[in-house]
């Protein structure tokens, strides 16, 4: 049953792999005719991408799970808040691109990387928001009491002791929210973009692996679908890296994270 | 109650020389420093406080994000809304020249949203009937046959299909599925089923209804299969074994003690499967034909919400236009939300205390 | 503590020297003053056995290390743990100890913050009869330097190391007196039917 699956990922592997050489990291597309070319532009402009989208999705996401774990439990706005992470959750991709575009683009007057980070970023607090939330209460009440009987303030006994106790976990709710968008595609169209330059500033259209996946699939040029499966290979690479660490992690368990 | 006093003196027996009979004089200076230290701090009340309120202003945020994204999409759809209100999601032009019903026409100004709403429903359809057997089938057998030395690879695996990114899966749809679609499947279901009208050949590239519906069950099948899983294996142990003391085979087992035990959250798992199919975007977009009619045939292009918004949005110059694909985006935004929420509520009402009953 | 639980309620005061424990004084303040043992030992897990002692001085920011130092390895010693870990004091994790090793780090840390007083709540509850008997040494050593109250359903263990004794039945102080009173001559029926075995 799972095998036309796993048929699906050996067949991106052996594609990826011949197409994948050094040019593919170092230098930016080419335009149509022209042979070569590889996606470095696009793997830079992920990296901003996801830098920005995890500035503000992990901030927000954490410490609205420690407000779920911490000082919300069994309280109506708890429910409440857990309930709208839920649907933030299940907001089509799509959506989010073109709600960004209308909040950002259009009163700046032109695409840029800022506003796909900005989707990026409202797209990993439900994650984020909802593993950190699950991880603290793996946290046992006595390791909370210890601390606040030393007379460490609330605040402290929260950060310094439960959310460290428990960071192995959130961490991996990170990586894994990192790991979902790091595959959109639909909420960058009309917020980064694409650009086949080279650029680093946050404030221009930016290129991003998956539009570029995304733009050389749908063309009819051969050397540019072998570009696409590149692309996929190692946006997979990415993906699978983080989910197996995700695992292996929470295999081991939250609290014999640290030895 | 009575009252009790202890005198300082009863309390401390000896001069206080804490340390015991550590090293005497140094240990009682830092006594006294430690003491001193602590006692000189506040004791951060408003510490306390602050932190507090930016725990729920960050919790906040996240209604505020749902209602900021409400309110834009209704904002900038109220064009659209104010020139086609309800009628926006039902009717449909008449062509002057072909007398053929006409749907969406930027050029002209029309718009009508019934074609995307059709290939929506008719690509996601297609995808739960694809993928539902098959995920209950695989959750099955993970959590009642499989070997235990299966299982972990088999849920790794399918953790990992629903972590990639769908455009990956466009990409392997347009290379292997269309031609695959074209040569083979389409026109095997023209010769078996032509004649019913569903599946008439009149389109050759191989994209279409059928095969969205096809990537889109590949893409589901994970989401469903594995929360089938978790709901199935909340199933009280004695409810199996006291089926199986009944007499029954294992079969019967797994019908009348699992299944019909979990059938609530079963559901919740296919309708929140539907919520994806729903709002998938780019896979879809990409095998769908981008066609904005509506065709019986399932192997006919066809436009579903998602795609035509992802297609036509960065093209759409004038604002009536813009304003009708933001209006769908509203529509899609909503349903999603109705969707999520019942597929929710009926996933929590099966797992909530459920630990409880397990043992 | 009890304010964490949301039913629990108290009525009385406990004064602490000058310090009125329930009127008006902040719960920071008062932990800072008075150190806890629980009835399960409770290290913080994912810290080495260094910095579970030197925690709440740590995070009540408290910095100057070579102070440091000696507060840990003082509270080690007056625990008995000293000559068990000192070889990896900052190795090894908290969690990694034994049952009864893992208590004793506890008292530990409740010593380095250097309290007034140090309430214990069932301390050897979860322990076996050896370690047991090492917390029992310790408090006999322990009460020559702090006042320690001490939480027992164990009647053999209130009167092996208590000088004063009290006799709580359904969270109200039915009599307190000086240990070998209670257990000889008791003055409340209660408190006698207790002590021989008539109920409890």
């Amino acid at each position: 049953m799972i095998a036309p699956l796993v048929a699906i990922f050996v067949y991106l592997i052996y594609k990826g792999a011949v197409s994948l050489n050094l040019d593919f990291f170092t230098r930016n597309p080419v335009p149509v005719g022209e042979l070569g070319g590889g996606m470095a532009n696009a793997i830079v402009g992920s990296a901003i991408l996801l830098g920005v989208g995890s500035l503000i999705g992990v901030p927000v996401g954490i410490s609205g799970g420690i407000f779920l774990a911490e000082f919300g439990r069994g309280s109506r706005l708890a429910t409440a808040i857990r309930f709208t992470a839920d649907v933030l959750n299940g907001v089509p991709s799509i959506v989010m691109g073109i709600a960004i575009y209308s909040l950002i683009v259009v009163p700046q007057k032109h695409f840029s990387a800022l506003s796909g980070g900005v989707a990026l970023g409202i797209m990993m607090i439900p994650t984020v928001c909802r593993t950190t939330e699950e991880m603290l209460l793996m946290v046992p009440h006595a390791v909370r009491e210890a601390a606040l009987a030393l007379g460490v303030p609330n605040w402290r006994s929260v950060l310094a002791i439960t959310v460290k106790t428990a960071s192995p976990g959130i961490i991996t709710g990170c990586m894994l929210a990192f790991a979902r968008v790091a595959g959109e595609t639909a909420p960058l169209i009309f917020t980064a973009f694409g650009n086949s330059n080279w650029t680093v500033n946050p404030n221009e259209a930016m290129a991003a692996l998956p539009l570029q996946i995304y733009v050389y699939a749908l063309s009819p040029y051969d050397e540019w679908h072998k570009l696409a499966w590149a692309g996929s290979l190692v946006l997979i690479v990415l993906i699978v890296a983080a989910v197996s660490l995700v695992r292996y992690v929470t295999s081991r368990g939250v609290l014999k994270g640290a030895s | 109650m009575p009252e009790i006093h202890i005198s300082q003196a009863q309390l401390q027996p000896e001069a206080p020389s804490p340390g015991g009979q550590g090293p005497g004089n140094r240990a009682s200076n830092e006594v006294s420093r430690v003491r001193v230290h602590l006692l000189s701090r506040g004791n951060s009340a408003w510490a306390d406080r602050g932190f507090h309120w930016l725990m729920v202003i960050c919790a906040l945020t996240i209604f505020g994000i749902v209602a900021l994204i409400a309110t834009e999409l209704v904002l900038r759809s109220q064009l659209a809304w104010s020139k086609f209100g309800f009628k926006f999601f039902f009717s449909h032009f008449t062509n002057p020249d072909t007398k053929l019903p006409l749907y969406w026409d930027p050029v002209n100004g029309h718009f009508s949203a019934l074609p995307f709403l059709y290939g929506t429903l008719v690509s996601s359809f297609l995808a739960l009937l694809i993928a539902v057997p098959l995920a209950i089938g695989v959750a099955i057998f993970l959590t009642e046959m499989c070997p235990q030395l299966l299982r972990g690879p088999l849920a790794f695996v399918t953790e990992l299909l629903a972590a990639i990114p769908s455009v990956i899966y466009g990409l392997w749809a347009v290379t292997i599925l269309v031609p695959l679609m074209r040569e083979q499947v389409n026109p095997l279901l023209f010769k078996l089923l032509g004649w019913t009208g569903l599946t008439s050949d009149d389109n050759p590239t191989g994209l279409g209804f059928l095969t969205a519906g096809v990537i889109l069950a590949v893409m589901i099948l994970p989401i469903i299969s594995s929360l089938t899983r978790e709901v199935m294996s909340t199933v009280p142990h004695s409810q199996r074994e006291a089926v199986l003391a009944l007499g029954a085979t294992r079969w019967e087992m797994i019908r009348i003690a699992v299944l019909r035990n979990a059938r609530i959250g079963i559901v919740g798992a296919i309708i929140l499967g539907l919520g994806r199919a729903l709002g998938e975007t780019m896979a879809v977009a990409m095998v769908i034909g981008n066609s904005p009619e509506i065709h019986r045939s399932i192997l006919a292009n066809g436009s579903t919400m998602a795609s035509v918004i992802a297609n036509e949005f960065s093209e759409a110059s004038d604002e009536l236009h813009m304003s009708a694909l933001i209006e769908i985006g509203l529509a899609l935004f909503v349903v999603t939300i109705i969707v999520n929420a019942i597929a929710r509520m009926l996933v929590w009402a099966v797992t909530r205390g459920a630990p409880a009953q397990t043992r | 503590m009890h304010e964490t639980v949301p039913e629990a309620h108290a009525t009385g005061r406990v004064r602490i020297g000058d310090l009125d424990v329930y009127n008006g004084t902040s719960a920071v303040a008062i932990r800072r003053r008075i150190g806890m043992v629980f009835q399960k030992p409770n290290p913080f897990p994912t810290m080495s056995i260094y910095d579970n002692v030197a925690a709440g001085l740590k995070l009540n920011g408290f910095r100057e290390h070579k102070r440091l130092d000696d507060i840990v390895e003082r509270s080690l010693k007056l625990s008995a743990l000293w000559d068990e870990v000192k070889d990896n004091l900052k190795k090894k994790s908290g969690a990694s100890l034994s049952g009864g090793q893992q208590q004793r780090l506890c008292i530990a840390r409740a010593l380095a913050v250097q309290p007034e007083v140090l309430l214990m709540d069932e301390p050897c509850s979860a322990l076996d009869p050896i370690s047991t008997g090492k917390i029992e040494e310790l408090i006999f050593q322990l009460k020559e330097s702090f006042t320690i109250v001490i939480v027992t359903h164990n009647m053999q263990q209130a009167s092996r190391v208590a000088e004063f004794t009290g006799f709580f039945l359904l969270g109200e102080l039915i009599e307190f007196d000086k240990t070998e009173r209670i257990f000889t001559t008791p003055s409340d029926k209660r408190t006698e039917d207790y002590i021989t075995g008539r109920f409890g």
